[in-house]
């Protein structure tokens, strides 16, 4: 399984625990919260991790937690897990960016697929996130060569369209492939791809 | 209803009674008005009658008079003849009589004057003319006077002109001066000369029973002629009968009578239509009210038996995600190799406890929504309070609350359902527990106690005690303080304990936490079997 944890937030103690303790037979490094406060002052952004949560708790709901892990810029992929499998609480949760919408009692076998999709998605994420680091090291004339290089042109061409030397443009890859820690081409293609879009 | 129909009928007897009086009044005013106006008219013509008759006394004696020529008593022949002319023709003049008034030299006077029959018819019939005297002597020529006879008749008489001393005497039977079929059978008829009767016939009724209070019609005139000193008078005495006849009366009675009856019998059927309609329209608004409120209960039922299932639902929903999740991650322990018995076995142990509690979720919802009849029988309260104990000490202990119990000594008895009494009572620790969960040094105490007849039981705890504002309406269906709450516990709590003639109070401790007290009637001595 991944490497990743899963912070799992429930009220019903008995709930937590069975949970926690499938999930440890997968093997998924599991840590549990009895109510969204706690969490909330626990999490560490060093830390990402699925999170999997009731929608309906005292205090703070699931969608609550949310909406607040995202003010503070945090949008791992969340699983909400719910008692009350409405329609409208469910639309409501995938408006709010929900990652899956599960109904108790939980299957362990879909329980374990959902947190592999969001896993995937947390990956993805975190290297879209490694990528714009990466790519904002790069000045703008580098991200300009970049993007050319990665758009299949050769240096003589960039270096034509530019109206600068070749040999400036090879210096200007060799930075480019020092920044990025890597001198393939197609790994330029990746980081530039992972690094557009959305944030 | 009785009543009304006697005022009914009391109304209908006034009305009827009075129409009849009515009646009567109207057919007495107006009989006494027809036989009076009859009366009035019959007098005037029997005064008419009369009075041409006596008027004819008065040319008798004039040519009486005329014949006898002053004092020839030559032609006494040819007056005797015209007298008995007259009294053959004429039967009320039953005497006729030529006298001579003889005086002194002196003049007249009533004493000394001597009157004397010359010639009389008929003869023998000896008058006693001595009264006549005064009355003649002052008497001028030409004018009639008149004396009241014996039996009925009256005298009258005429001086011849002087220088005769003779007079003419007549003497008229008044009975004879009405033909018997002239006299009215219904009348008193009266004559009266100078104000004494001469003549006094009573009606043929006279006898008849009278209406005291109407007067009888009366009618009385003077005789034209005779110098009018006779007078007619009638009296008209009215029977009862004639008044009121009695038939006519009976008739408009029954026929009024009936009439009213049929007015009030209709009236009563319309009233009784009206009324029974309106019972109808009653009857029916209350049916209507009495379904809508059926529908209501109904409503609200099967809304709170809406509520409670989703209640329920998410209340069982947790015991099963717990049971579900770890049954698989148990099954998942067993399919390894190297199998954790120990962690297997703990895993359905706690599944177990899981699948109690779960159990235990429908069960109240079974009592609640079956609304079993309550099977109710004489047990100690100490009891069934230790059960409950029993049964959630466990449960209280894993959530960090200590639960206290004291009991009171035995006999400690009252007639409840066993069941109920630990629905309540699990209801009001589960609540207590709620209460206290976040309250360090968690605290339910749990006593009973007898008081005058009735047993306490206390459930208190040191939790925060209950807002000002929710303590009146914590027994209200579902009044609830927690997030996920339905709101029914306590009433049905409430509702329970009720039915067992038993109740249950709420407060605030001074200090900290809240008490709820349930109380129930301490069975009789017979009652402890």
């Amino acid at each position: 399984m991944s490497q990743h944890r899963v912070y799992l937030i429930d009220d019903d103690e008995a709930v937590r625990e069975a949970i926690a303790f499938l999930l440890v037979t997968y093997g998924v490094n599991v840590e549990t919260f009895g109510d969204p406060r706690t969490f909330l002052a626990h999490i560490n952004e060093e830390k990402p991790g699925c999170i999997l949560v009731d929608l309906r708790m005292p205090l703070v709901s699931g969608l609550q937690l949310r909406a607040q892990l995202i003010g503070r810029g945090i949008d791992w992929p969340t699983i909400m897990i719910t008692g009350h499998g409405d329609v409208v609480a469910c639309r409501r949760a995938f408006k709010a960016g929900i990652q899956d919408f599960l109904t108790k009692p939980v299957d362990g076998e879909v329980l374990i697929e959902a947190l592999q999709q969001a896993f995937g998605n947390l990956d993805a994420l975190l290297e879209k996130r490694q990528a714009r680091l990466q790519l904002a090291r790069l000045t703008e004339r580098e991200r300009e060569v970049l993007d050319m290089v990665a758009g299949g042109w050769a240096s003589r061409e960039i270096a034509a369209a530019f109206g600068v030397s070749v040999r400036t443009i090879d210096a200007h890859r060799a930075k480019i492939a020092e920044k990025l820690d890597t001198t393939s081409v197609a790994e330029f293609v990746r980081l530039t791809l992972a690094g557009k879009g959305v944030p | 209803m009785k009543r009304s129909i006697l005022k009914y009928w009391l109304v209908g007897f006034g009305l009827w009674l009075g129409a009849v009086l009515a009646f009567a009044a109207y057919t007495v005013e107006t009989t006494q008005q027809h036989l009076s106006d009859e009366l009035e008219a019959t007098g005037r013509t029997l005064q008419r009658l009369i009075s041409q008759r006596v008027a004819q006394h008065d040319a008798h004696m004039t040519s009486l008079i005329a014949v006898t020529g002053g004092e020839d008593p030559a032609r006494s022949g040819a007056v005797r003849q015209v007298m008995e002319s007259i009294t053959r023709f004429y039967p009320r003049i039953v005497w006729i009589a030529l006298v001579s008034l003889e005086t002194g030299d002196t003049p007249a006077t009533s004493r000394n004057t001597i009157i004397k029959p010359l010639l009389e018819v008929p003869e023998g019939e000896n008058q006693d003319l001595s009264p006549l005297v005064e009355k003649i002597v002052r008497q001028r020529p030409g004018k009639i006077s008149i004396y009241q006879g014996r039996n009925g008749r009256y005298l009258l008489a005429k001086r011849a002109p002087a220088p005769s001393s003779t007079a003419v005497v007549l003497a008229i039977d008044a009975r004879l001066l009405l033909e018997p079929e002239e006299r009215p059978a219904w009348a008193r008829l009266r004559l009266i000369l100078d104000g004494q009767a001469l003549l006094d016939m009573p009606a043929a009724n006279a006898k008849d029973a009278r209406l005291p209070f109407i007067a009888e019609p009366h009618f009385e005139s003077v005789i034209d002629g005779e110098s009018r000193h006779l007078s007619l008078g009638l009296n008209r005495p009215v029977s009862f009968a004639a008044l009121l006849p009695l038939q006519q009366l009976a008739s408009f009675a029954a026929v009024s009578g009936m009439v009213l009856f049929v007015v009030i019998f209709a009236l009563r059927q319309r009233a009784a239509a009206v009324q029974s309609r309106r019972t109808t329209l009653e009857a029916e608004a209350r049916a209507l009210l009495q379904e809508r409120e059926t529908l209501l209960a109904h409503a609200s039922r099967v809304n709170a038996m809406g509520e409670m299932a989703s209640g329920i639902a998410h209340e069982l929903t947790q015991p099963l995600t717990a049971i579900l999740s770890r049954s698989q991650a148990a099954l998942r322990l067993a399919v390894t190799d190297n199998p954790d018995i120990q962690a297997i076995s703990q895993a359905l142990e706690i599944n177990v406890r899981e699948a109690k509690r779960a159990g235990e979720m429908l069960k109240r919802m079974r009592d609640y929504a079956s609304n079993r009849t309550p099977k109710p029988v004489t047990s100690s309260i100490n009891a069934i309070v230790a059960e409950i104990v029993a049964l959630t000490t466990a449960d209280l202990q894993q959530r960090g609350i200590t639960l206290k119990c004291s009991l009171a000594p035995e006999p400690v008895k009252a007639f409840v359902d066993v069941i109920e009494l630990e629905q309540v009572l699990h209801n009001l620790i589960r609540n207590a527990a709620d209460a206290v969960e976040a309250t360090r040094a968690a605290l339910i105490r749990i006593e009973t106690e007898v008081v005058n007849g009735d047993i306490k039981i206390v459930v208190r705890d040191n939790g925060a005690g209950i807002a000002p504002d929710a303590l009146p309406k914590l027994f209200h269906p579902f009044f609830t303080t927690k997030p996920d709450g339905m709101g029914l516990g306590l009433s049905l709590c409430a509702t329970l304990v009720e039915r067992i003639d038993g109740r249950i109070e709420a407060a605030n401790i001074e200090g900290s936490g809240a008490s709820f007290t349930v109380f129930v009637p301490e069975a009789q001595p017979q009652e402890m079997a």
